[in-house]
């Protein structure tokens, strides 16, 4: 009786995963496979195999195009990395500013003038700044989709991992403030926490945003590269300071960081305008 | 030149006319070879052999044994009947004089 329940219990899950892992097919093609499983008969652990089997083939396939690869050359290592070492130092800057006016909250803060305004610019900056990033990553994984549509799920989770690992130049918490790292909230969970809501949930939402559409009408990409150069061009220095952790001060290269933020936004313009371009073609 | 898997699979769907669709023919393929055919086998072979302009498929009615969900119908074209002919003739010609074949077929 405990084996019978429990072989239901199991099929069950298999079901569950096959329901999951379905949706990394074309909708099409998943509707006919779900249909061709149900006619077979097939139990969960069987319909799982079948599942897993053909998504890895779709997903090996996917990458027998230059596409890809292009992506993993342009988006997933360089940019994922100035990303990941970028969000790490702004996240380390945020506990620092978080511990002083959470933790050691007093009301002068908003008495005394001075103080309130470093309140509301410190604010105001981190404000920016984690916007700015979040825009960055929703870019970058707006332009992966684009790229590698097909091949979404393992360059999607490639990107993903980049962005939430650890290399060996990242950034460690600053020496000097001791007394906010001590804390093991403000040393591990606060900058994971800002890293996944800003960097890497949007990146996700842009590759959902990619996948449903390659390109963004040409309006949409306008006010999108804009705002970006906007914001970019607000949180420069921020972005040069925290690579000099990686790159010497003086490096040639520090000055093609901002560029390379930016070259997503690039790509998805560039995008619009060869889709506007072939609407006119084709219209003619 | 045909594969053996893409022989297969168009000989199977070529016997099944017009009821020649994924499970169909993933049955026809296991009961001939008495292998197992997997589904991911046979769909991304099939995207491959309608590339190559061998089959045709379109989406089919959607049954109540299938959960309400379509089929993936399948027809063979011109150009595959002939890759297949093909195919045919050259294992013919080549397993001429073989030991199996002088003995009647394989058991």
């Amino acid at each position: 009786m405990g084996r019978a329940r429990w072989g239901r219990m199991m099929n069950r899950a298999c079901w569950l995963l096959v329901d999951l892992m379905s949706h990394m097919l074309d909708p099409r093609e998943r509707s006919v496979v779900r249909g061709d499983l149900e006619e077979m008969r097939a139990t969960g652990a069987s319909a799982l195999r079948e599942i897993v089997g053909l998504v890895g083939r779709r997903q090996i396939l996917a990458w027998t195009d230059w596409r890809p690869w292009l992506a993993v050359g342009t988006l997933i290592v360089p940019l994922g990395a100035i990303l990941n070492l970028v969000s790490r130092s702004w996240a380390y800057t945020a506990a620092i500013y978080s511990w002083l006016y959470v933790n050691n909250w007093t009301r002068a803060y908003l008495e005394s003038p001075g103080s309130r305004i470093e309140l509301m610019r410190r604010g105001a900056e981190c404000a920016v700044a984690f916007t700015t990033l979040a825009s960055w990553s929703w870019t970058t994984g707006f332009a992966l989709a684009s790229l590698s549509r097909r091949a979404i799920w393992t360059a999607g989770g490639a990107l993903s991992l980049v962005l939430l690992g650890t290399f060996v130049a990242a950034p460690e918490p600053p020496d000097e403030h001791t007394a906010v790292f001590a804390l093991t909230f403000y040393r591990v969970a606060f900058p994971v926490v800002l890293r996944v809501a800003f960097l890497v949930i949007p990146s996700l939402w842009g590759m959902r945003a990619g996948v449903r559409q390659a390109t963004l009408p040409m309006g949409r990409a306008l006010v999108c590269a804009s705002v970006l150069v906007v914001a970019t061009a607000s949180t420069v220095r921020g972005l040069e300071m925290s690579a000099v952790s990686w790159l010497h001060l003086r490096s040639a290269w520090l000055h093609l960081v901002p560029a390379a933020v930016m070259w997503p936004a690039c790509y998805i313009l560039f995008g619009s305008i060869w889709r506007l371009r072939e609407n006119r073609t084709a219209a003619l | 030149m045909l594969g053996e898997f893409e022989y297969l699979l168009i000989t199977a769907a070529a016997s099944l006319g017009d009821e020649a669709y994924g499970a169909a023919i993933r049955e026809a393929i296991e009961t001939a070879t008495r292998r197992r055919c997997s589904t991911g086998a046979l769909y991304t072979t099939l995207d491959r052999l309608e590339q190559k302009g061998l089959v045709k498929t379109w989406m089919g009615e959607a049954t109540p044994e299938r959960g309400g969900r379509p089929k993936r119908m399948i027809r063979v074209t011109a150009k595959g009947s002939r890759a297949a002919a093909d195919f045919y003739a050259a294992v013919t010609r080549v397993s001429r004089g073989a030991a199996w074949v002088a003995r009647g077929g394989a058991a």
